[in-house]
């Protein structure tokens, strides 16, 4: 673990990042923010793709919580339909 | 061939949303199983912590499957198998002190590990989270809709 931190760390300082390398990742990620992801990249800023991939991960683990909460609610109700669920969902 | 490639991009798409249901699963009925051994009924604060754990699972299951290669996975099943009171002394030991603007710190303390990351790997980890974050969630989605399609 030390090992691979201070390796991270060497590669951090003499790793020269182009802002080619910046622009092109954060292209990348605005392709998978379902709120900005069909506009053009040279119109959306570098600031608003990391502002919306904030959001987006805020909302993605909240959805987690909800499920969660509601799986656990299913698990409550439901006990019998198990068996069945797990088969089918690995057949699909 | 002009559809080969997208037909190659469906198919990792729906064997990698496989793997995430298939570990998620197989964590969960464990939780499931556990539960009916144990508690016939279901209390309020039971069911709160039956929901913690059904998230902590959620969040280990896709460490698991995006692999130990992928620094977001290493740290996020870190920080699950530390105990939060132990976290917290260990949190924000590391923080990089250049945080050329506010946006890219925020990213940092949302992505598992992200304190301790240069830009470029911190970017290419937050891509790939989100990936496997939604993975996730589309699964449990597809969980839950089943759960309430089939009546007992």
């Amino acid at each position: 673990m030390s090992s691979r931190r201070s390796r991270s760390r060497q590669s951090g300082s003499s790793r020269s990042i182009t802002d080619d390398q910046i622009n092109d990742l954060v292209s990348k990620l605005q392709q998978l923010l379902p709120e900005i992801r069909h506009r053009q990249s040279d119109k959306v800023s570098a600031a608003k793709v990391l502002q919306e991939t904030c959001n987006y991960i805020r909302n993605l683990h909240r959805e987690v919580d909800d499920l969660s909460e509601r799986l656990s609610e299913l698990l409550a109700t439901s006990d019998t339909a198990q068996a069945a669920i797990i088969r089918s969902l690995l057949m699909q | 061939m002009p559809n080969s490639k997208s037909a190659i991009t469906l198919l990792n798409s729906t064997s990698s949303r496989f793997r995430f249901a298939r570990t998620f699963l197989r964590l969960f009925s464990r939780i499931k199983s556990q539960r009916s051994a144990t508690f016939a009924s279901a209390p309020p604060d039971q069911l709160k912590r039956q929901s913690q754990r059904i998230k902590m699972v959620a969040y280990s299951s896709m460490a698991r499957v995006a692999g130990p290669r992928r620094a977001w996975a290493r740290a996020l099943l870190f920080k699950l198998q530390t105990r939060p009171r132990h976290r917290t002394l260990m949190r924000r030991k590391r923080r990089p002190s250049t945080s050329p603007d506010d946006q890219v710190g925020k990213l940092r303390r949302l992505l598992p590990g992200g304190e301790t990351m240069d830009v470029c790997t911190l970017l290419e980890e937050t891509a790939n989270y989100i990936h496997c974050l939604s993975t996730q969630v589309k699964v449990m989605k597809a969980i839950s809709d089943q759960h309430l399609s089939t009546p007992n």
